[in-house]
């Protein structure tokens, strides 16, 4: 039977018994993928349409509240 | 007597899953996540396999066969076999992987992870409850999946509502929802959602564990997951892509994670991949993808090359008949009744080589312009994660938008992991295979052409497990990073979810008093008040279909698009101008009364008169130019013979 067996952690607050991949030592990728991380994110933000209608529709909402409240 | 009938069907279910489990196979030596994605399955394996038992019987005797009282009794004799047969051969020891157990995980999460976490299960509860404050929601369960889990309750039958496109799809969502709406309010029955979005997080959390992330690994990436606004957006409403893609995750689980020489493992992918189908046609891709998954990963366990390829085969054989047992009927009907198994689905070229039907009331040439919505271009979905376009500026909805978490993570993780195929590391074959199932969903949605991005999801399904084990790969700093980046976009997200819907509900309910059920689907409070077994015929729109069943969901409805097509309507058209009521049209629908916006001008022909019974007063008073309108039609010579 296959079962799939984990190699301990080196991260400091993972609980004994807890199971993180073997080789996952791989410095550069892990560097790569949280580069890309913060480029994908920063890039969402900067150019996402629906964060832009957002918070437009938030500023919508503010003002009518306001307006409602003060009625 | 219904409700009792309900809780012994639920009763039957669990009990059935329970010795499954138990008995015949020893989950309990595989893991927390395993057993309950196990019992899960057979339970609702169990619900469903006696309904659409049932439902074949009415197909093939005509009789109305579907009824809560024999499918408690089909589940009751299920389980009364599982309970009687003995216990199966011993199980394997229990290793210290195997007991895996959540306890430890919250202490020993990070900062971020616990906000992550405890904002997700705060947002949902938070949700959950908003529901309640409703009555069950979104486009597609008002126009077919609650019209037709009232009609395949009132009829007590499978068969065919209507011949409409989007009447024809398999309908295990609508089996689900008439089932509790049979025995619970229908306000609670909005949440209804909910416990298929858990048992996706539960299996996307079994993946990522598997793919060898460690614990706060998985749970940030199932999390961020409940983000996405596809998913959280499609949770609120009654729908069928949930549902489709939980039984996806728990049937990718068991072939890619599980040992498939087991052949229980295998009957479990299969049942799950077959239930997945019953919700969305569209994952029989999925399946077909899982099926070669096992068949190889059976070939591959080593021996003689002849041997090996029995394995396989028996494996593909076990998988299909499973799948088969829970998808068979719907393919069934629509193969019998409609002369393709698949319909309404098809590639013109494909079907006419297989003589299969199509669609009559679908432009096949045209789906290719149904991605306009999202994107100028198809160049365009490249680009989509970071711009979520959306032409009417609806970005972030059950049908729009991925979110910022998605953009954050999954690209990146895709990257990472297939970079990673080329390092000696465990678990290359299952990350391998994750990202080659995510890469024919992908290509299938490409080439079938209806590019929208929630017919995607099945591919998230993939691809989301591998943001688990991106996560895992990072340490120290590059780790609190990541977390923290994964608290902020996902956080943000929940925010966005969260504000829409009690914005939504607070204005509706505490700013304008629409707290009854005719307010939140907008029509004539007669509609509440029709002697059972009415039957109203729509001539509004297909969104109108749900709230004309009335509160107690004892009218029967002609669908907009049949009762529009057979006054002479054109095709697609809804809230027509004017209808000319044809007496014969009419009496073949069988129509006692009809519904018609005040604005619609209805032209009785010879034979019809119509009364006005009642008509929708919007709250605030004049808040709307034009609102449904309820008559009672007469019919020359048989006055009151439709009262």
């Amino acid at each position: 039977m296959r079962q799939i067996v984990y190699s301990e952690s080196s991260h400091s607050r993972v609980p004994s018994g807890d199971r993180r991949p073997d080789n996952f030592t791989s410095a550069t990728l892990a560097r790569v993928a949280v580069t890309l991380s913060l480029i994908s994110t920063i890039a969402y933000f900067l150019s996402s349409e629906g964060v832009r209608n957002y918070f437009r529709w938030t500023v919508t909402v503010l003002l009518k509240l306001a307006r409602f409240s003060t009625r | 007597m219904t409700l009792l009938w309900g809780l012994a069907n639920l009763l039957f279910c669990g009990a059935l899953a329970t010795g499954v489990c138990r008995r015949a196979m020893p989950w309990r030596f595989e893991g927390a996540i395993a057993f309950a994605l196990a019992w899960t399955v057979s339970f609702f394996s169990a619900f469903f396999g006696a309904y659409l038992l049932l439902g074949l019987i009415g197909l093939v005797t005509g009789g109305a066969a579907v009824r809560v009282p024999l499918a408690a009794g089909i589940q009751a004799l299920a389980c009364a076999a599982v309970l009687w047969r003995r216990r199966g051969p011993g199980a394997p020891a229990a290793t210290a992987t195997d007991l895996e157990t959540p306890r430890g995980t919250w202490r020993a999460m990070s900062r971020s992870g616990r906000l992550l976490a405890g904002a997700t299960v705060a947002a949902s509860l938070a949700l959950s409850g908003m529901l309640c404050f409703e009555f069950p929601r979104g486009y597609e369960p008002k126009a077919y999946h609650l019209p037709l889990a009232a009609n395949v309750f009132q009829t007590s039958s499978l068969e065919l509502w209507d011949r409409e496109y989007m009447d024809t799809f398999p309908a295990n969502a609508s089996l689900y929802y008439g089932f509790l709406l049979a025995f619970l309010p229908e306000r609670a029955v909005a949440a209804a959602e909910m416990p298929l979005l858990f048992l996706l997080l539960a299996a996307l959390y079994g993946l990522g564990r598997a793919t060898g992330a460690d614990r706060e690994a998985s749970v940030v990436a199932t999390c961020g997951a409940v983000t996405i606004p596809i998913v959280a957006f499609s949770s609120l409403e009654c729908g069928a892509d949930i549902g489709g893609i939980a039984f996806l995750a728990a049937a990718v689980f068991f072939a890619l994670t599980r040992d498939v020489a087991r052949n229980a493992n295998v009957a479990l992918a299969g049942l799950a991949a077959g239930i997945a189908f019953g919700f969305k046609s569209l994952h029989l891709v999925g399946a077909a993808f899982l099926l070669l998954a096992v068949a190889a990963r059976r070939f591959a366990s080593g021996g003689p090359t002849a041997a090996r390829g029995r394995k396989g085969t028996l494996a593909a054989g076990l998988f299909g008949t499973t799948f088969l047992a829970l998808a068979g009927v719907w393919l069934a009907r629509n193969g019998l009744r409609l002369g393709n198994p698949l319909y309404p689905v098809g590639i013109p070229a494909f079907s006419k080589f297989l003589g299969w039907r199509m669609a009559p009331d679908i432009d096949y040439a045209a789906r290719g312009t149904m991605q306009l919505e999202w994107v100028r271009s198809s160049a365009g979905w490249l680009v989509y994660p970071w711009v979520e376009g959306h032409i009417h500026a609806e970005n972030f909805k059950h049908s729009s938008g991925l979110g910022a978490f998605f953009a954050g993570f999954v690209p990146p993780s895709v990257v990472a992991a297939a970079v990673g195929l080329f390092t000696r590391s465990p678990g290359r074959l299952l990350r391998a295979g994750l990202l080659a199932g995510a890469a024919v969903l992908t290509l299938v949605w490409w080439i079938l052409g209806d590019r929208q991005p929630r017919y995607l999801m099945g591919a998230g399904v993939f691809v989301l497990p591998l943001v688990a084990w991106t996560i895992a790969l990072a340490q120290g700093r590059a780790r609190s990073i990541l977390g923290w980046t994964a608290c902020v976009t996902s956080l943000f997200m929940l925010g966005v979810v969260v504000s829409r819907q009690a914005v939504e509900v607070g204005h509706r309910v505490f700013v304008l008093g629409q707290w009854k059920r005719y307010h939140f689907y907008v029509y004539p409070p007669g509609i509440d008040r029709l002697p059972a077994g009415s039957t109203v015929a729509n001539l509004i729109a297909r969104t109108e279909n749900w709230g004309l069943y009335g509160e107690e969901h004892r009218n029967r409805v002609v669908n907009s698009r049949r009762a529009l097509r057979e006054l002479g309507v054109k095709a697609d058209v809804e809230r027509p101008p004017y209808v000319r009521l044809d007496s014969e049209a009419l009496r073949g629908m069988g129509a006692s009364h009809l519904v018609a916006l005040s604005t619609t001008e209805l032209r009785p022909g010879p034979g019809v008169a119509l009364v006005e019974l009642d008509r929708f007063v919007s709250k605030p008073a004049d808040s709307q130019t034009e609102v449904p309108v309820l008559y009672r039609v007469e019919y020359a010579g048989r006055a009151g013979a439709c009262r």
